[in-house]
């Protein structure tokens, strides 16, 4: 009885070995990297009147759940307004244009190197480390996002494209008629000439 | 006597200078009124052209460009040299499956940059009260891509190591460069689309016109 007890340890103890070896000397996975043709998703119209463009690199270090990324992102930056939704109001003869709010898109530039992973680990555990998922990789991308738009607040980028867009727009509506067909005069209005960073 | 006379030539004098100073100021009025409404005409064109070329950038139309990619174990056929081969066999010894399956979007835009806009581009017809524009050409540029990549199937199984992030990276880096490449192949696509932002850019320029009284017709370079 003895005898097949340490057979079996033994087995075990041969499994546990090989396991490790070859945990150790397997090579890394190669995936393969298969794709589908791109598809037109769709096509919408608008009106916006795009006054700043801003191209960044950077390098980032977060973490998540203990889980840590270096990575390097190439950022494309446009600050925009919507002229369809322009809100004009008449007293009297005189025409008032109220600037809409700016809307900051911030997105990946599209070139293929525009994000690289430098380097990835788990903080909290050596031994057995978890990896980082798609989940928490894009909650921490949608967080550099939120900084890189805190960013542009901060640096006056969204004040200058606000300024600019008056500049442009104003010879636009000087031109407008007023209620009653009259060359009334017209004013432009930006409520929030620094922007809202909340809205 | 001689001063009756000279009496006399000052009086026609005096009445010739009044039938020509009448005749002068009837040109000089007549010519200011043509001179102005030319100056008019010319002033509303160049307000024309002028406050469209302050535009600048104008976005019409924008389109959305999927792209879906998996990372998988290679198969017998997709490798051609021998260690290849070898980490295929290598793989299908491993216990477990190893798949995932990703999406994101990338976004074009079409616009019209009316910097590049010229005063010989803008005629104002005011009697006729017409405004012909030619517009500069539709531009299309990728505007940027999603920074997120969405997991639609994930299925990693057995003694199979998860999918890194370093790996997403590198998938996502091969979809940039094949949507790169057959958006320049896809014609079809990009004409949508420009056809769009130059229906969107007639429809926005008309409504433009109607309020300064002029009927635009809107033409394309």
């Amino acid at each position: 009885m003895k005898k097949w007890i340490k057979i079996i340890l033994l087995l075990v103890l041969v499994a546990i070995v090989v396991i490790v070896v070859v945990k150790i000397t397997a090579p890394t996975e190669t995936p393969k990297y298969k794709t589908e043709e791109a598809r037109i998703k769709n096509i919408s119209q608008m009106v916006e009147l795009c006054t700043a463009d801003i191209h960044e690199e950077w390098a980032v270090k977060d973490s998540i759940h203990g889980k840590w990324i270096v990575a390097r992102q190439t950022i494309e930056g446009r600050i925009r307004f919507d002229l369809d939704s322009l809100h004009i109001e008449h007293m009297g003869d005189t025409t008032i244009v109220y600037l809409p709010p700016e809307r900051v898109d911030i997105l990946e530039d599209a070139s293929p190197r525009a994000y690289e992973v430098l380097d990835a680990w788990d903080g909290r555990n050596l031994v057995f480390p978890r990896t980082l998922t798609a989940a928490e990789e894009n909650t921490l991308k949608t967080r550099w996002q939120h900084r890189v738009r805190a960013r542009i607040y901060h640096r006056g980028y969204v004040k200058d494209a606000r300024a600019n867009a008056i500049k442009s727009l104003t010879p636009l509506f000087n031109a407008m008629r007023g209620p009653e067909g009259t060359d009334g005069p017209v004013i432009i209005i930006d409520k929030t000439p620094l922007g809202n960073p909340y809205y | 006597m001689i001063c009756l006379i000279g009496m006399k030539y000052s009086l026609k004098i005096t009445s010739d200078l009044f039938r020509w100073k009448g005749f002068l100021m009837a040109m000089l009025m007549a010519g200011s009124v043509c001179f102005s409404s030319c100056e008019k005409k010319e002033e509303v064109q160049l307000d024309v052209y002028e406050s469209l070329r302050e535009v600048s950038r104008l976005e019409l139309s924008r389109m959305t460009v999927g792209k879906v990619g998996m990372v998988a174990d290679p198969g017998w056929d997709d490798v051609s040299d021998w260690e290849g081969k070898a980490r295929v066999l290598w793989n299908a010894m491993k216990v477990g499956k190893r798949i995932g399956v990703y999406s994101y979007d990338t976004y074009v835009i079409a616009y019209v940059d009316l910097s590049k806009l010229r005063p010989e581009d803008v005629t104002v017809n005011r009697e006729a009260g017409t405004v012909d524009i030619v517009l500069p050409k539709v531009e299309v540029e990728v505007d940027g891509r999603e920074p997120q990549l969405h997991e639609m199937h994930y299925r990693v199984t057995g003694f199979r190591s998860r999918i890194r992030p370093e790996e997403r990276a590198a998938l996502k880096a091969q979809m940039a460069k094949e949507v790169k490449k057959e958006l320049a192949s896809s014609r079809q696509g990009v004409e949508k689309l420009r056809k769009s932002a130059e229906d969107k850019a007639r429809a926005w320029v008309v409504g433009l016109a109607e309020n300064w009284d002029l009927a635009a017709k809107v033409d394309f370079k």
